[in-house]
């Protein structure tokens, strides 16, 4: 069957929902195949529309911003992973190339309702949701969700359409008040980073709910469907039967404390020593179960969380993954587990990226170590290291804008360019976005993809960084020209540059394709993705194709952000992140200090065809 | 001499997590991954029956170090090292 010769798209529904909310209009648009074959979806078709659709320099919280639900090819078509969906947008965080994933049913229930893409834009005169129903869209008043947590704006809507089987995207009150790093949440999973809840709240857009009941049609159903068979035997075979159940990426704490891989005290070391600890209270106190976020998921990386009783009491929640729980742990020094659960829980509730939050309350503590910040300016607060009652605190100040948590909330960037006093050291950030629970310091391939995604310090994409170097995951790309990872030294720089192009180039795919990135580090090779999206499309995918796609996506974010501004001095790291850490197992290896960033900048540059002197492709 | 020897994730369930083993002096890292001082169990995980080679799956560091840039199983060990055992790890 040949999808060019008869125009019929395979895999996809071949529509963009839009929506102009100070219009209050709706308009399906076909998609040119064409298009399609050029960008496949996910973050590829994210940027070329939003290339060709945002006025340069628009302001990130004004109207003329659009926010574009996204998803691809393999979305919702039972391949493993394909419980996803990308929001794409100009970040008001970073000021630059804003984007953030999801796991769940969503994605492929908008596909499924007939939607491959939603893009939003404008500005409502009073607060709405949109309603996705098949072929019926409105856009619905929504005064009476204001100011409520995103479970219960989720259960509202549900009470007022009658329907549970609805998948709902909410922002909570932080994004409804515009903080920078607001986020948008699917139960208990977010659309994470770059305040892609902030562009929601800017635009008096509080949910998008869906309900499908389309099919997705596909170019050879039979060898499609022994592909995902074939496929998810494959990656069961690496990760084990139990897949990532039941810790989930949390369970990877001791490990990656152990390998000085998690940012501790702000980043003045990379390794606590406390993980194995913080675990154990973990997996004894806090995990209850396995919760996969989509139906055949065989990874199953999430879980429920609680704390059952005391000053802590946390129902029970999807929450508590690696990255949250490390924000609010070591990042601060807080050994105060339950006080962690419960941080994570309500920025479930208030819809703020955890990240970010634990990143902004570590630069806090620091400034307050250092006399930058007064108790005074604190509301009173007690901002030394592991407080837990501060750290809750915060996460309620910020979400609300209220006393220090104003200037918390614009970000670590932003709140040390106007505190001043020398804390701009202090903000641990790169193109605006505060750094994730990963440390290059255990593997140096990580400092460069920090410098160089294309949505600032994110672990999303760099992570294929630190997974070669110390994890030696070759992501089967060493036959298509990877250096094997078993014969190269974690904390060597040199070739890290090269290496690192071909991880960004096949690292993006998954948010192409529209697949969960766990599956490309547990058994799902170049050869099976390439392998599904042929016999799901139709089309000639081959391996050599997708990274030539990659690599032109990557390129093409990279242009969005040279011309929103960003020149080659963005790409450079803080200071304190290339140091040997000032105390733990690794302050006395001194092969671990970051020695030539720049050379392996250069590297990476040359690698991918920039210009030296610009940090601008070439091509 | 003491050497401290720690397994991580589900390696855990077979080694029991962290041991500390007496070595004679000179011993080096062959020595103390066989049955002699770890569970035998432990010793089938890290160990290849064919080869006697450390499996390429299994990351060992000595003193935060990959022995693979060390010496391998030669690897010299000395009172207070540390050795850590990780299972394939997947990221995320």
């Amino acid at each position: 069957m040949n999808s060019t010769a008869s125009n019929q798209l395979y895999g996809y529904a071949g529509k963009l929902l839009r929506i102009d909310l100070t219009k209050g209009t709706v308009s399906f648009e076909k998609i040119k195949p064409e298009v399609l074959k050029e960008f496949l979806g996910g973050v590829g078709y994210g940027i070329k529309l939003l290339s060709d659709e945002l006025p340069v320099g628009v302001d990130p919280l004004s109207p003329e911003n659009k926010l574009l639900f996204a998803t691809g090819p393999l979305t919702g078509t039972g391949a493993p992973g394909s419980g996803f969906a990308e929001v794409c947008f100009k970040s008001p965080l970073t000021g630059i190339w804003g984007e953030a994933k999801c796991g769940g049913e969503w994605g492929g229930t908008l596909k499924k309702a007939g939607y491959d893409f939603l893009l939003i834009e404008g500005k409502a005169k009073e607060l709405k949701y949109i309603l996705i129903d098949d072929d019926k869209v409105e856009i619905k008043n929504a005064g009476k969700l204001k100011g409520k947590t995103t479970s219960q704006k989720d259960k509202l809507i549900k009470e007022e359409l009658k329907d549970e089987t609805f998948e709902i995207a909410v922002i909570g009150c932080a994004g409804e008040n515009l903080v920078n790093f607001a986020n948008i949440m699917i139960g208990g999973r977010a659309f994470g980073r770059c305040g892609a809840g902030a562009v929601m709240g800017s635009k008096n857009l509080l949910a998008v709910a869906v309900k499908g009941s389309k099919k997705i049609p596909v170019a050879k159903p039979e060898e499609f469907s022994l592909a995902r068979k074939e496929c998810n035997k494959k990656v069961l075979a690496k990760a084990g039967k139990d897949g990532l159940a039941p810790g989930g990426t949390t369970g990877d704490i001791p490990s990656c404390d152990a390998l000085g891989d998690i940012p501790t005290k702000n980043w003045r070391s990379n390794s606590w020593g406390k993980g194995e600890e913080l675990y154990h209270h973990f997996e004894s106190k806090n995990l209850v179960r396995a919760n996969p976020c989509y139906k055949g998921c065989v990874l199953r990386c999430g879980r429920i969380a609680e704390v059952k009783d005391g000053k802590w009491e946390t129902p029970e929640h999807e929450g508590s993954e690696y990255e949250s729980i490390c924000a609010f742990t070591f990042f601060l020094l807080n050994e105060d587990m339950d006080a962690a659960v419960h941080a994570t829980y309500l920025c479930n509730e208030y819809g703020l990226d955890t990240i970010s939050a634990g990143g902004v309350i570590a630069f806090a503590m620091d400034c307050y170590e250092k006399g930058l910040i007064t108790k005074k300016e604190a509301d009173g607060l007690d901002l030394t290291w592991g407080n837990a009652e501060t750290i809750v605190e915060l996460v309620k100040k910020i979400s609300n804008r209220v006393g220090i948590g104003r200037v918390l909330g614009e970000g670590t960037r932003a709140a040390s360019q106007k505190i001043g006093k020398g804390s701009e050291a202090l903000a641990i950030q790169v193109k605006g976005l505060e750094g994730p629970a990963h440390d290059p310091r255990s593997g140096k391939t990580l400092a460069i993809m920090y410098g160089l995604s294309n949505r600032g310090m994110c672990h999303i994409h760099p992570l294929e960084g630190m997974a070669y170097d110390s994890l030696k995951n070759d992501f089967g790309l060493t036959p298509y020209g990877l250096t094997d990872p078993q014969t190269v030294d974690r904390f060597a720089e040199e070739g890290k540059g090269k290496s690192a192009k071909m991880l960004q180039d096949w690292g993006i795919i998954p948010d192409i394709v529209g697949i969960c990135k766990f599956f490309i580090y547990n058994g799902l090779g170049p050869g099976e993705v390439a392998w599904l999206v042929s016999t799901l499309t139709g089309w000639d995918i081959d391996v050599k194709k997708l990274l030539t796609i990659g690599e032109h996506v990557y390129n093409l974010q990279r242009m969005f952000n040279v011309r929103e501004g960003i020149k080659k001095s963005d790409d450079m790291l803080p200071e304190r992140v290339l140091k040997l850490p000032e105390f733990g197992k690794y302050a006395s290896i001194e092969e671990c200090e970051i020695k030539d960033y720049a050379g392996m900048l250069e590297e990476c540059y040359v690698a991918r065809g920039w210009d030296l002197e610009t940090g601008i492709p070439k091509k | 001499m003491i050497v401290k020897v720690k397994a991580f994730a589900n390696l855990r369930e077979v080694f029991g997590g962290e041991i500390k083993v007496n070595l004679k002096e000179g011993a080096i890292l062959k020595d103390l991954l066989s049955p002699v001082y770890l569970p035998p169990e432990a010793v089938e995980v890290i160990i290849d029956n064919e080869s006697g080679e450390i499996k390429p799956t299994i990351l060992i560091l000595k003193n935060e170090r990959n022995i693979r840039f060390l010496r391998g199983l030669l690897t010299k060990l000395e009172d207070g090292d540390e050795v850590n055992i990780f299972p394939p790890l997947g990221g995320g």
